[in-house]
Order: structure tokens, then sequence, then C-alpha cells
């Protein structure tokens, strides 16, 4: 092996890999600080909360990742979603927590999937198709509810207790989400075919693979995992209102671009989805903790995610040299 | 004689340098890409540069056009004081919905703001005339352009900066053959006008045909440097190989061999305004080829037999049962390869693992219940690597990190993978360089042997003749005429596909 051939082998294995393990890093690196130089950060209550802000988000972010890879760029339709689940959850509450919880998903699949026949088998373009989407959410949801905040009738407790004692149920529902999409992702036929389809669309449709069964599908498992967010999000306070949810779209695009997941499709995980999620939640935690005024926070965070997007597309400008 | 000649000549050189490099090297950390080069050019002359790809040919001409700094060593001349160098590249850089004029106006020298679109369209419309495009108007959209004059267009972008040296980078390789001699007459004109020409090609005909002056590389040093006079064809492949080189050998199945149910049929196959009545035979354990030029639908019929183009009339047998060919998926299922000309867009995934792209076709194959098997992927993709001589080292690694001709032989296996009975491909080695054109010219041998029917579709006669049993020359969406290739001449080929009558 010449030295070319070895900088190279070295190189490839390691390119896609490289926004997603900077951010990781970043994370591990401002968790450590916050430890040493935050009192407040390493105490129970303060990690408790910085996952349960978490979870939600990087369980909308880990299902958004595969429309972005499937190289359909980000639904804009998901805030629009989430509400109307948290108001499908509340109505169906008295049917029991698990029926409502399924029936809260089936719905958040069902839009879903409708969204990626229209992008997939019509060739649409998958922001407009969804900000169209969100706009016919949201006003079914308001002839649905008047407007009105809908109380859910049912015991969700289930849903808000903390297993082994200190594991928010939400946050083992995102790890058990992350871990499974990243299973469907790597390991099977479908993740590998959405993968290629995303990188080279007409390399993608050469091999015979089918783009409505492709777009179709990302969108379904976006609407999904937006749903199930949708569901715990209505059980943590028994009521489904149309505001609810309002800024997990933006967020969850945050964690999908900063966990180095490539718009133009076919690059990144939903792990590394899940760790762009952790990160962006934590840095908002350490800027309260911090004392940051809520407007500073803005500012930081906003710098600091624009840091690592840039990092991140100097370092694979330099691989691609 | 008198003894102030040599003298005189030598100072006549020296003037007409227009461009010079001297001892440049570059290194890219600690790869070493070019060991010192020497090279001139002069204006009036046409000077080929020639070398497989990976030779150093793109690293040279970049920092002879000021893209990229030489490591050590420097490039002097009066075309590189004052920035005189167009680079016209093989990738077409014209933005197609802007005019003309528009065109040109970008690639102008102009800092200012604005354009001077008034004096602009005398200096647009005499650079469009040398550059061979007399009959275009300044305010037609570029994307309505015939691909060979949007190749001449990139010529007049450079013209229009009054450069002197034009660097020609594989001008006519996506060009058929009359395309071809309207960039070469052109070409020609440039240089008696006084401008030095560095012509690159893969095409070793035209380097006889048109260049005054001869370079060849060779792992980025210069093989062999003269006077074109001074080199045979034979001469040249043998500097740019240097001395492994292999012959092909047209070694065709013998006849008893011959698996006679195994054909290809198409009858009347029509859409109207790509191809018409198109109709023949490809045959067990031959290489049938469609020769036509760009425009001349043999590729419609070769992307329709893959399934992205349905036929609206006509029929097509394989193995004697009737064919439908609706979309990819189905032509998939019937075992249909195909290889499409264009590698980047559409032949590989370029920026995945070479492993990954020779699976990508075949997933059902290292899958068992829709699960991904790595140990299969791995072993069906050193056995793709070896079926086409890829160095199987090199499996982990991005097609983006591959000369051409190696991308070509990744596209091909990944239409392997499937185990095709019936492979399709568009100019099988366009952009490929010699070495490996022999080695995917006994792939696709090997492959007919092994009863795997064999389509391409080339614009190359050279090709055609080392690659074809069969040739079917089309003209304007329809068949002229079929031949052995072998006992048939150049002349009745081209005539066939330039006048669409046979010969």
């Amino acid at each position: 092996m010449t030295l070319t051939e070895l900088r190279s082998a070295v190189r490839g294995s390691r390119r896609n890999a490289t926004a997603t393990s900077m951010v990781t890093v970043a994370t591990i690196g401002l968790a450590i600080v916050a430890t040493v130089t935050i009192d407040a950060f390493p105490t129970a209550s303060n990690l408790r909360g910085l996952c349960l802000s978490v979870s939600l988000i990087g369980i909308i972010a880990v299902g958004l990742s595969f429309i972005t890879i499937a190289g359909q760029v980000f639904s804009l339709s998901i805030p629009a979603l989430v509400a109307l689940c948290t108001i499908a959850f509340a109505s169906s509450n008295y049917l029991g927590v698990t029926a409502s919880v399924l029936l809260t998903v089936a719905l958040g699949s069902t839009v879903g999937a409708i969204q990626g026949v229209v992008v997939g088998r019509f060739e649409a373009d998958p922001i407009i198709v969804t900000i169209a989407t969100a706009a016919i959410l949201v006003g079914l949801g308001q002839l649905w509810t008047n407007g009105q905040t809908v109380l859910g009738t049912g015991d969700n407790t289930v849903l808000n207790m903390n297993l082994f004692g200190f594991l928010p149920f939400q946050t083992a529902v995102f790890l058990t989400v992350t871990i499974a999409l990243l299973w469907l992702l790597r390991q099977t036929v479908f993740g590998r075919q959405l993968t290629l389809f995303g990188l080279n669309e007409r390399a993608g449709l050469l091999s015979g693979y089918r783009r409505t069964m492709i777009v179709t599908a990302a969108f379904a498992i976006s609407g999904a995992t937006t749903g199930l967010a949708g569901a715990l999000l209505a059980a943590q306070s028994n009521q489904g209102l149309l505001t609810s949810g309002a800024s997990f779209g933006f967020d969850a695009i945050v964690a999908v671009v900063v966990g180095g997941v490539a718009i133009a499709g076919g690059i990144g995980t939903p792990l590394g989805a899940a760790v762009g999620a952790v990160f962006a939640g934590l840095l908002n935690n350490v800027a309260a903790l911090a004392g940051l005024s809520y407007e500073m926070q803005l500012v930081t965070e906003g710098a600091l995610i624009l840091l690592v997007v840039l990092m991140s597309g100097f370092l694979r400008a330099k691989s691609a040299r | 004689m008198s003894p102030s000649q040599p003298t005189a000549i030598e100072y006549e050189t020296t003037e007409s340098v227009l461009l010079a490099a001297h001892s440049v090297t570059k290194k890219y950390g600690e790869v070493t890409v070019l060991h010192p080069v020497d090279v001139e050019f002069r204006s009036g002359e046409i000077h080929a540069l020639l070398g497989e790809n990976g030779a150093g040919k793109s690293t040279l001409v970049k920092i002879l056009a000021g893209i990229i700094p030489a490591t050590t060593g420097r490039v002097s001349g009066r075309a590189h004081d004052n920035g005189d160098v167009a680079m016209v590249f093989q990738e077409l850089s014209v933005v197609p919905q802007l005019s003309v004029l528009d065109n040109l106006a970008l690639a102008g020298r102009s800092n200012r703001g604005w354009i001077p679109y008034r004096r602009l369209r005398n200096r647009a419309r005499s650079a469009l005339d040398s550059a061979g495009l007399t009959d275009v108007h300044l305010d037609r959209p570029v994307e309505t352009l015939a691909l060979a004059q949007q190749q001449l267009l990139e010529l007049a972008r450079g013209l229009i900066r009054d450069a002197q040296v034009l660097v020609l980078d594989e001008p006519t390789a996506t060009l058929s053959d009359i395309e071809i001699r309207r960039v070469h007459t052109v070409t020609k004109n440039l240089a008696a006008a006084g401008h030095a020409v560095l012509y690159i090609t893969h095409r070793l005909g035209e380097v006889m045909e048109l260049a005054d002056h001869v370079t060849i590389l060779r792992s980025g040093r210069v093989a062999a440097t003269g006077p074109r006079r001074d080199f045979t064809l034979t001469a040249i492949v043998d500097h740019m190989l240097g001395k492994s080189r292999e012959t092909v050998v047209k070694a065709s199945v013998s006849r008893h061999d011959r698996d006679s149910a195994n054909t290809l049929e198409l009858t009347a196959l029509t859409i109207p305004g790509r191809y018409e009545d198109v109709h023949f035979t490809a045959r067990d354990g031959e290489i049938l080829a469609l020769f036509g030029q760009v425009g001349s639908g043999a590729d419609d019929v070769v992307r329709s037999l893959a399934g992205l183009l349905p036929p609206q009339r006509g029929a097509i047998t394989l193995r004697g049962k009737a064919l439908a060919v609706p979309s990819r998926v189905a032509t998939k299922r019937h075992g249909i390869g195909y290889v499409p000309a264009d590698r980047a867009t559409e032949g590989v995934f370029l920026n995945a693992a070479v492993t990954t792209n020779i699976s990508s076709s075949a997933l059902d194959r290292i899958s068992s219940r829709k699960l991904l098997r790595r140990k299969r992927e791995r072993d069906l993709a050193r056995t793709g690597a070896n079926d086409v001589r890829f160095n199987p080292e090199r499996l982990t690694e991005d097609v983006s990190a591959f000369s051409g001709g190696n991308q070509q032989k990744v596209a091909i296996a990944r239409a392997l993978a499937m185990q095709p009975r019936l492979l399709l491909m568009s100019e099988p080695t366009r952009g490929v360089d010699v070495g490996a054109r022999a080695e995917i010219y006994q792939t696709l041998r090997q492959l007919a042997a092994q009863h795997v029917l064999v389509v391409v579709y080339s614009t190359d006669i050279v090709e055609i003749r080392e690659l074809a049993d069969q040739g079917v020359t089309m003209y304007r969406g329809r068949t002229v005429g079929s031949h052995r290739i072998d006992d048939t001449d150049d002349a009745t080929l081209i005539t066939e596909i330039l006048h669409g009558e046979p010969a």
C-alpha cells in the first residue's frame, strides 16, 4: 500500500463521521466544563430537567433525520403535527394510555405518509408540501377544538415516571427510538436504499430503487416519531392544545443539522441527530444556569450552532481537497 | 548555410514562447504528483498533452493557468505575466439559462459592477466568429445550442478575454465525429491566428491529425516530448503506458459454444420524435454496438431497453419471450443491467465506498430477510472487483477518490453484481485512459463468452472497431445498417452515421 492509498483509506472511512464526532466531542467538553464550573449543573433535579427538555426534541429529530438523509431536506409541518397530536392524545385518552399513544402515533405516521406520497410520487418540493400541510393541520385543529384546550381524562402517570428511579420515561423512549432507527438505517436493505437514494437520486433510480416507497417511508417514520413526541408532551400536563410544541420544529431542524446530517442527503445518521439534540439542549441549560438573560441565551445558542456548522463545513472542505 | 542562422532561429523561438514551466513540481503533503517538469508552449502551435488518468496532466495545467501554485519551480512567459491563459474544461461551465452574450459577459475581465453591453456585443461577435459559431445569434439562450456548439462557446469565452494561451481539456470527449471535426477546424484556425493551444485528449487519432507538438506525461514525469512527426501512434501509447502494455485480443466464442436461443430482438421499436422503426438482433457470445452521433437516437434506444424511456410502439423479444420495459424496477427484475454514459450523475455514488457501490444494485444478494449481511457484501465486492480488474485493496475508499477509468470499472462492477442476462452500456470508455480501456474491453468480452448479451452505444469508431462484433449504425432515429465489424471498413460505417444511407 502506498502512502496515498493509506491516506485516502483513512480519510474515506472517517469522512462521514467527521461532523457528528465533532459535535459529540463538543457536547462532552461542554458537559465537563459545566460540571466543574457551575455548581447548579450536576444536581439531580437539573439533570432530570435537562433530560426532559432534550428528549421530545430528540425523538422528533431522529425521525426527521430520515427525511433529510433521503435527500428531501426538512419537514416544516412538524410543529403543527405535534400540536394536532397533543389534541388527538387528549381526546382519545379515555381509551387508556396504550390505545391513545398508538392512535396518536398512527395519526402522525398517516399524515407523514400522505405528505411522503405527494413528495415522492408526484415529485413535489418537500418544503412547499410540508408548509401547505402545516396550514391544513392548524386549520383542522382549530375546527376540531374551537381553539380550546382539550383535557385528557386518562391516567398517564406511567408516561411520566422514572425508570430505575432516575431515568425519565421520555428519555428512555428517546434512547430506544434512536437505537431502533439507527439499526433500521444501517442494518436493513431499506436503510441502505434510503441512504444511497439520498446520496444520488438518479443513480438510485438506475439501481431499481422505488422513489415513492423510499420517500413515503421516510416521511411516515418522521410522522410517527412526531406523533410519539406529541403524545408524550400531552401526557406531561394531561392536555392537548394547538399552541403546544411550537418551537419543536425549529429545534429538531437545528438538532439534525448540528448533528452532522448533510442537508443535501445521504450523509449522517439518526444517532448524529440525537447528539445534535443533546448538544442544543445542553447549551440552553448551561446558558440559563450561567445567569444569561433569555435574550443573551438566544444569541449564544445561535452563535455556537453557527460555529459548529462552520467548523464541520471547514473539516469537510479540508478532507475533500 | 550561414553560421548566423541558428542564432536567429534560437532568437525567434524564445520570442514565440508564450508560456513555459521550469522544473515545476507539485507535492500534496508527502505525495509527489509532479516531478520536475519542463515544458514550453509556443505561439501558433497546437501542443498535445497526453498521459493516462493520474499521470499529472490536470495538475500541470492548473499550475500553468495559475489556479494552483507550484511547490517548487516557476512558470514564466508573456501569457503568464499578463494572466493570459484561458482554460476550457471538459465539463461545460456555461450557464444554460442565460443568453450567449451573457455567458460571454460572465467570462469577461470587467471587474466593474456593470457590463458595457454595447462594446461587448462587437467583441462577442468576433469571438464567436473565431470560435466557429458564425451562425449563432448573441441573444440565443445557451440551452438551445447543440452540445458541440456549447463546447465551442466555452472556447469563445476564452477568446473574449484575449487569452493568448488556450488550454482545451478533452474538448471532444462528449462529441460525435462530425462535431469533433468542427472543433478541430476551429482549433487549427486559432493556432494559425497566433494562439498557443494546449490540447488534452484521450483520443489518440486526434493527436496524429491535429498536434504540432506532443508531450507525454507518465507518473508525474515527462516521458517523451517533441514534434508530432517524430512519433507514431504505437510509440505514443508505449510512452503513455510504460513497458506494460496489454493488447486487446478479440477472441470470439467459437460457434458451437453459442446458445442460439439467447437473443435480444427489437422490431419496429418507436418513440415518435426520438427514434422510429428501430430493429436489430443481438446474439449470444457477441458484443453488439449501436453506432451513431449524439442525437442519432441510439442512446435513447439503450435507455428504453433499460426501462428509463418506455417505447410507444414495437416489440422487444428476449430469449424468445416478449419483454416489457415500463420501468427500471421491471427491467431489473428481468436481469437487465445498465451502465449509463454519465458516470458522476447517475453511474456511481461518488460519496460512497466502492464496496457499497458494487452491492448497491444487488442488495437482495447480500441480505437475508431484508437484513444486510456485511460479510456477504464484502465477498460480493471482492468478486466484483476481481471481475473488472479493480484493485481489491481499495474497496473501502470513496469512489470520488478515483480516476475516470477506475470509476468506470466500479460502475461496471455495480451493474454486474446483479448477474445480468443483458448488459447495456452507453459510451463504455468515455474519459477512460488507454490502460483501463483495454481492461474494460476484456471484461466485456469475458461476459459475452459467459452468455451475457452485451449491447453498447458508442460514438467512437475506434472503440467500435476494438470492441464490437456486430455494428448497427443509426442516423436521425433510424437504424441504417447492420454489419460484422471485422468485414466492414470505417468509411462505410461513418458514411452511414453521417448520411443515413447504406454505403
